[in-house]
């Protein structure tokens, strides 16, 4: 950890936590809130809408880490943090509970990195310090009743405080100390880390991110062997080409009645000799 | 159809994916394929033309009758004999290939490689060329002539040891012909000797089979006689022994007799005088006939002719035929007793020795075989004697070098440009190998039924977020495939020119 700037425990020393406008999102990848209705929008909404109802069903029933969603993927580069942006988004815009975007997947180039809050506190923090209250490090953002929850930055000088706790724990209280909220949790590759194998206990719902003709069968059998006692592992194909006609029904179809403006057809023309 | 279709778009999505691959894999085929031709070593033949002049007046005479050994005969033992291992050695021990082999088991193996390696062609009926390949030029010719040399050796004293070892083999093989028909003659005759009245005469016959037919015949004739025997016992029995001469007077009576002599006198005196003999004995029964009282009682027979029954001839004819007859039957019925003891004799030695035909016959065979093939050895010794008199006469085969062996300047083999196509060709299927082998092996999901295939709940798909690349983009990266491959076929070219050049 030599190559992480040390932090000093100074709030002010900080980056502000501001709010994270509608650019920093898109840098990251944001495609449910742009501009018109997008194909991609669509087939975000359409999986947030089951996502969704999925949730609603362990959230009623009490489940533990009903409100936790984990979305994880085999192999780096599928789109985790990108589908964990538009889902949460969707989320939010489709329900009335704030939707907090948490970012556990530390590679350079991460979630937190992309919307401009590498060095917020946030996660790391958490787990180094069960005393902080989550609601101080959660970053709000231009779309209503979507949140973020940075990385973090690991404090050098906390020391031995006594007061860190594993991460399953740490997420576990997350979602214990705000019932009403939902916790999207973006986490590194089931195959390169261990982190959402060990969360994976604490969440009632996983979303396994697939890349379309690339993952392999028998490397999406290895990862979901790591999760196997999980309740609800839900697939989504990521990055499927637009020529593939199986995606959902008539959806081109629609993505090309909502990309064109309806023109009416033309009035008869009456012959002026008549 | 739509299958189908989707199907093409999977493969061309991972083939276009695993480009990378196939370009690679065609680069690193063609550097080793095209490094390991420039490494090739170069290979040499020298050649020699040689003319061998099969005695072409000589052949026609002798076809048939001669062991006459044809030209592709003669070719084939050329090569033969050239090729033996002990001449093998001897050329590798005149030329430099002995360096090449220092232990016993490289030199074994050069052996066996020379047997390959040198090569005889028939180029016409009569021109024959020799060859033999060598990274060394020099060696080559060396070989080559070598080889030239131990073949005019050889083809001085061939055709006569040739034959002379034909020879030998007919002579031992008559030889062991004439044992084994001696043997089969001594067989045959133990046989004849031992089985001599149950062999089969000249007729086709056994002799059993005669004693049978005797035997028969025998026993008709026994009954014929005992027939015949019997008839006449009938007759005899049912014919007089006498028979009652008829005269006209009373039988016996004086006056007949006397009237008779009477006549008979007179006959006489007609004839004769009265001092003849017969006339003076006539009288002399007249008179006494008269001296004769006349005596009416039937007397016994008395001298001069006075019975009245005389015996029957014809019954002593049957009497004398019965004799006849009986004594025939005797012979026969003696005869038959005989006939039947031979036949059953004759039987009982058959009986007990059922395959002695058979093995008489197969004894004849075995010998007539014999006979047959020592005969013709015998001819054939006799015909090979006359073709070796009119071989040693001619000189019979002539051997003229046309083109003598010379160390080649430019190299047969390899052909490296050929090969150099091959490689090109070779990575250009290995690329696509590659390739195939890729989306062969490909397990990955191209839409959601595939990923429904998991029997887990799916959650939906999504498009591509980057935007699709742009027309300038596609251009770039298939320009950068055909880059590399142009840059593989440029090598090529390079390649084709050098070795082009060195040819």
């Amino acid at each position: 950890m030599s190559d992480v700037t040390p932090v000093p425990n100074d709030p002010a020393a900080y980056e502000a936590a501001a709010i994270r406008t509608l650019t920093d999102l898109a840098r990251a990848g944001l495609v449910i809130e742009q501009e018109g209705r997008t194909r991609l929008g669509d087939e975000f909404r359409i999986a947030g809408s089951r996502v969704n109802a999925t949730m609603k069903v362990s959230i009623d029933g009490a489940e533990r880490g009903g409100n936790l969603l984990l979305v994880t993927s085999t192999r780096p580069g599928e789109g985790k943090s990108f589908s964990s942006l538009n889902l949460a988004a969707g989320l939010a815009q489709m329900t009335e509970r704030p939707v907090i975007l948490v970012d556990i997947d530390s590679k350079p180039g991460c979630l937190s990195d992309l919307v401009g809050l590498r060095r917020a506190r946030g996660m790391f923090n958490l787990v180094q310090d069960n005393a902080i209250p989550p609601a101080s490090l959660i970053v709000p953002t231009e779309i209503p009743g979507l949140f973020i929850l940075p990385l973090g930055v690991p404090d050098a000088n906390a020391g031995i405080t006594g007061r860190e706790r594993p991460l399953a724990v740490t997420t576990e209280a997350l979602g214990l100390a705000m019932p009403d909220a939902t916790f999207v949790l973006d986490t590194g590759p089931l195959l390169s880390t261990s982190d959402p194998s060990v969360l994976a206990p604490a969440v009632a719902q996983i979303i396994m991110v697939v890349e379309a003709e690339r993952t392999q069968r028998a490397e999406l059998d290895a990862a979901l062997d790591l999760i196997r006692d999980s309740r609800r592992i839900l697939l989504l194909l990521n990055k499927t080409s637009a020529r593939a006609r199986s995606s959902f029904g008539a959806y081109s179809y629609y993505g090309d009645y909502y990309a064109k403006p309806v023109v009416p057809p033309p009035p008869p023309t009456i012959p002026p000799d008549s | 159809m739509d299958g189908l279709q989707e199907l093409l778009s999977r493969y061309g999505v991972l083939a276009w994916r695993k480009r990378w691959y196939a370009v690679a894999a065609a680069w690193l085929f063609c550097l080793i394929g095209w490094i390991g031709i420039a490494t090739l070593p170069n290979q040499f033949e020298a050649t020699a033309r040689v003319y061998i002049d099969a005695d072409a007046v000589l052949t026609p005479l002798l076809r048939g009758i001669a062991v006459d050994s044809s030209l592709t005969d003669q070719l084939d033992l050329l090569q033969h004999m050239l090729l033996s291992r002990p001449n093998l050695e001897r050329i590798i021990d005149k030329t430099d290939l002995q360096y090449s082999a220092t232990t016993a088991t490289d030199k074994e193996r050069l052996v066996e490689s020379m047997e390959h390696s040198v090569k005889v062609i028939a180029q016409t009926r009569n021109i024959f060329s020799i060859s033999f390949r060598n990274e060394n030029p020099q060696l080559a010719a060396d070989v080559v002539q070598a080889v030239l040399a131990s073949f005019v050796e050889n083809k001085a004293g061939n055709n006569k040891s040739d034959i002379e070892n034909a020879q030998i083999f007919l002579d031992s093989q008559i030889d062991l012909y004439e044992k084994q028909l001696r043997a089969a003659e001594e067989k045959r005759a133990a046989f004849k000797k031992k089985f001599i009245e149950l062999i089969p005469g000249d007729n086709g016959m056994n002799r059993v089979e005669a004693a049978r037919q005797n035997l028969q015949l025998l026993t008709g004739q026994l009954a014929d006689a005992k027939a015949r025997r019997a008839l006449l016992a009938n007759e005899l029995a049912h014919t007089d022994a006498l028979v009652v001469t008829e005269t006209t007077g009373v039988a016996g009576d004086p006056h007949t007799d006397l009237r008779a002599a009477e006549n008979r006198l007179r006959d006489l005196r007609q004839i004769y005088t009265d001092a003849y003999p017969d006339v003076i004995i006539q009288k002399r029964v007249v008179e006494n006939l008269r001296s004769q009282p006349p005596s009416p009682t039937i007397a016994a027979p008395a001298p001069g002719g006075q019975n009245r029954s005389a015996p029957n001839p014809v019954y002593e004819q049957l009497k004398l035929r019965l004799v006849d007859a009986n004594a025939q039957l005797d012979s026969l019925t003696r005869q038959v007793t005989d006939a039947t003891a031979d036949f059953g004799r004759l039987n009982g030695i058959a009986r007990g020795a059922p395959e002695l035909e058979a093995s008489y016959t197969n004894l004849n065979r075995d010998y007539d075989v014999l006979q047959k093939n020592y005969s013709e050895l015998l001819a054939r010794r006799e015909s090979m004697r006359i073709g070796n008199a009119a071989q040693i006469r001619a000189s019979n085969v002539k051997m003229v070098i046309i083109d003598p062996p010379v160390a080649p300047r430019l190299p047969v083999a390899p052909n490296r440009v050929l090969l150099a196509i091959a490689v090109l060709l070779g990575a250009l299927a290995s690329g696509v190998g590659v390739v195939v082998a890729q989306i062969a092996l490909d397990q990955s999901f191209h839409n959601l039924v595939e990923l429904r295939a998991m029997s887990l709940p799916v959650i939906g798909s999504v498009s591509l977020a980057v935007m699709p690349p742009s027309l300038g983009e596609r251009i770039r990266k298939v320009a950068a495939v055909l880059a590399a491959l142009g840059a593989l076929f440029a090598l090529f070219s390079f390649v084709l020119l050098f070795f082009f050049r060195q040819a």
